[in-house]
């Protein structure tokens, strides 16, 4: 009898544990589209699903670039520009890279020559360190 | 070398994990674990508050083909 309430117990915990888990892991998205006005151009996703409410994170937001790269600032604070996109806890966008014309494509973000690849660049502020990132999106095949 | 995986037309996503982590999913893939100012206590531990320190994944990708 005791093993049966114990299992009793148990399973009620985790039924009531369950949703809350869930709830806390899939925060309701706000996306937004950016430069995106015909299906026909390459886009990618980028979702900031962190929590929305108060946690121990300082800062969650999430900046996202195809213009100026961030690791230009390296003797001054970084300050996102007109290219940056920055997304709140619970916001994600969708959005087709630049391709800028006036640098060289080696020291450019946005879209290379071919128009099949674009470098872009995530700038995470809750990271302690490493908060620059540089994410290399290729068009339909892997790129090596 | 590493492969670009990820495609036009996906997605990325960062959620908070248990641990106090950020990770960058693809695809429910984890591309990324971002070491964030969360400090995890364990109880028994000879110190009860410990820090992750996480080696950094390479995501710059070359674009020869």
């Amino acid at each position: 009898m005791k093993y049966l309430l114990l299992i009793a117990t148990m399973a009620a915990s985790t039924s009531v544990l369950l949703p809350m888990k869930i709830t806390q892991t899939t925060p309701k998205i706000r996306m937004r589209d950016r430069d995106l006005d015909t299906s026909s151009r390459p886009f990618i996703t980028i979702i900031n699903a962190l929590p929305t409410e108060d946690t121990f994170l300082p800062n969650k937001n999430i900046d996202i670039t195809d213009g100026k790269r961030i690791d230009f600032y390296k003797n001054e604070p970084y300050t996102p520009d007109y290219s940056v996109v920055s997304l709140l806890a619970g916001e994600g966008v969708r959005f087709s890279p630049y391709k800028n014309n006036t640098l060289a494509e080696y020291k450019r973000l946005g879209m290379n020559n071919n128009e099949n690849a674009a470098l872009i660049q995530l700038y995470v502020h809750a990271a302690v360190k490493y908060q620059l990132m540089s994410l290399y999106v290729a068009f339909k095949s892997k790129i090596r | 070398m590493l492969h670009s995986k990820v495609k036009f037309g996906d997605t990325i996503r960062f959620g908070l994990e248990s641990d106090g982590t950020i990770d960058m999913k693809h695809n429910h893939k984890v591309l990324k674990t971002i070491e964030t100012q969360h400090v995890t206590k364990i109880i028994g531990a000879p110190k009860d508050i410990t820090t992750r320190t996480l080696e950094p994944l390479l995501l710059i990708f070359s674009n020869k083909k």
